[in-house]
């Protein structure tokens, strides 16, 4: 019998994220941004982390900024629709924080070859690119059938995988939709996963489709009920992405001094996802909430 | 006539595009560039965008 894993956001990111950790989040690009656990990252004050993934807008840049991050695995860290982070230019310029330059396909690459256990996936991509200066985990390579040339991307396998998704039961099994990137290789590659859920329901809602389910059950070491936990980003089915909350995060990042104000707003005096709706507010909720539901024609998975 | 670099950028991007390819579409000023394609020269131009998604119809509201 599968072992139940509701945990807080607290209990589940204190276990499975200890200082030093390499983990995988934002994998979806601008969806599914698991904010609410990032924030937990900075509360608990961790140290010496390693981010990896693609594309996590702001998020990466809150958590270098409010907490000790050492080194950042992605192909482009900033504040998608305003442009670069400020946090993040600071840490790099002063050369505090490693960056290891990827595009998005050696990444996804990258958790791939982690999903499936081997050392590097052989690629075409980044062939004649400049990343091959500045990241020594791409190598030149042979093909032994063909004779080409091709990129070995090195595996990645984190130590933790952070998902914001719509709905988990207690066990694990978890449905996401929309846009999902590489996040199904990024929990494969994981040795741990934590899933931060809109909604937990009952083992039978997910049982009832799946070909929604994420990452197998069993693999995953935390499920948390964390409504909104994707704020500001967009969650397929829940609520559209807050625009403004970007725009605002850029004004309220460009000096240490505007950081540790908004820090101190957003985090530090948030100890539970109450206290996060009650900063974002009633109105602004109903606005973002989606209207226009567009449900899909359901499936028979009768025999 | 006069013009922005952005808009020259713009406009430089969307004269690469010949109508019907399968064009990989970049964030912010390179979607620009494909929008002003898909709307002029280029109508029948197919969009794959990085966070996963294909298009051959522009989305109906702009941010």
């Amino acid at each position: 019998m599968s072992e139940a894993k509701l945990l807080t956001l607290s209990e589940a990111i204190d276990r499975f994220v200890p200082d030093g950790s390499s983990i995988a989040m934002g994998l979806a690009q601008e969806t599914l941004i698991p904010f609410a656990a990032g924030h937990e990252l900075i509360r608990q004050n961790k140290k010496d982390l390693t981010l990896i993934g693609p594309i996590s807008d702001i998020l990466f840049d809150q958590i270098i900024g409010g907490t000790g991050v050492a080194k950042i695995q992605a192909a482009w860290v900033g504040n998608v629709i305003t442009g670069s982070c400020y946090n993040f230019r600071r840490t790099v310029e002063t050369g505090e924080l490693e960056m290891e330059d990827h595009s998005n396909l050696t990444l996804a690459m990258a958790l791939r070859a982690g999903a499936m256990g081997v050392s590097f996936m052989p690629t075409k991509t980044a062939l004649g690119s400049d990343l091959f200066r500045t990241n020594r985990s791409l190598k030149l390579m042979t093909c032994p059938f063909s004779g080409d040339t091709l990129t070995a991307v090195a595996a990645i396998n984190p130590d933790v995988a952070i998902v914001h998704l719509q709905r988990a039961d207690k066990f694990g099994n978890a449905h996401a939709w929309g846009n999902l990137g590489i996040t199904r290789d990024a929990c494969m590659a994981s040795k741990h996963i934590i899933i931060t859920a809109e909604e937990i329901v009952e083992p039978e809602v997910i049982l009832r489709d799946p070909n929604r389910v994420i990452t197998p059950g069993f693999r995953v070491s935390a499920v948390v009920h964390a409504p909104w936990g994707g704020h500001p980003s967009p969650v397929p089915g829940y609520y559209n992405r807050d625009h403004q909350g970007f725009i605002d995060y850029r004004d309220r990042s460009k000096t240490l001094d505007d950081f540790g104000k908004w820090k101190k707003r957003w985090v530090d005096d948030v100890h539970s996802w109450q206290d996060y709706l009650n900063l974002v507010g009633q109105k602004r909720m109903a606005d973002l909430s989606i209207k226009n539901h567009d449900l899909s024609e359901p499936v028979d998975y009768g025999y | 006539m006069s013009y922005t670099l952005p808009e020259l950028m713009v406009t430089a991007a969307a004269r690469e595009i010949v109508d019907g390819e399968v064009v990989f579409v970049g964030m912010r000023l390179p979607l620009l560039g494909f929008l002003l394609a898909k709307s002029t020269h280029a109508p029948k131009a197919l969009g794959i965008y990085e966070l996963g998604i294909i298009r051959e119809s522009l989305a109906p509201e702009a941010i």
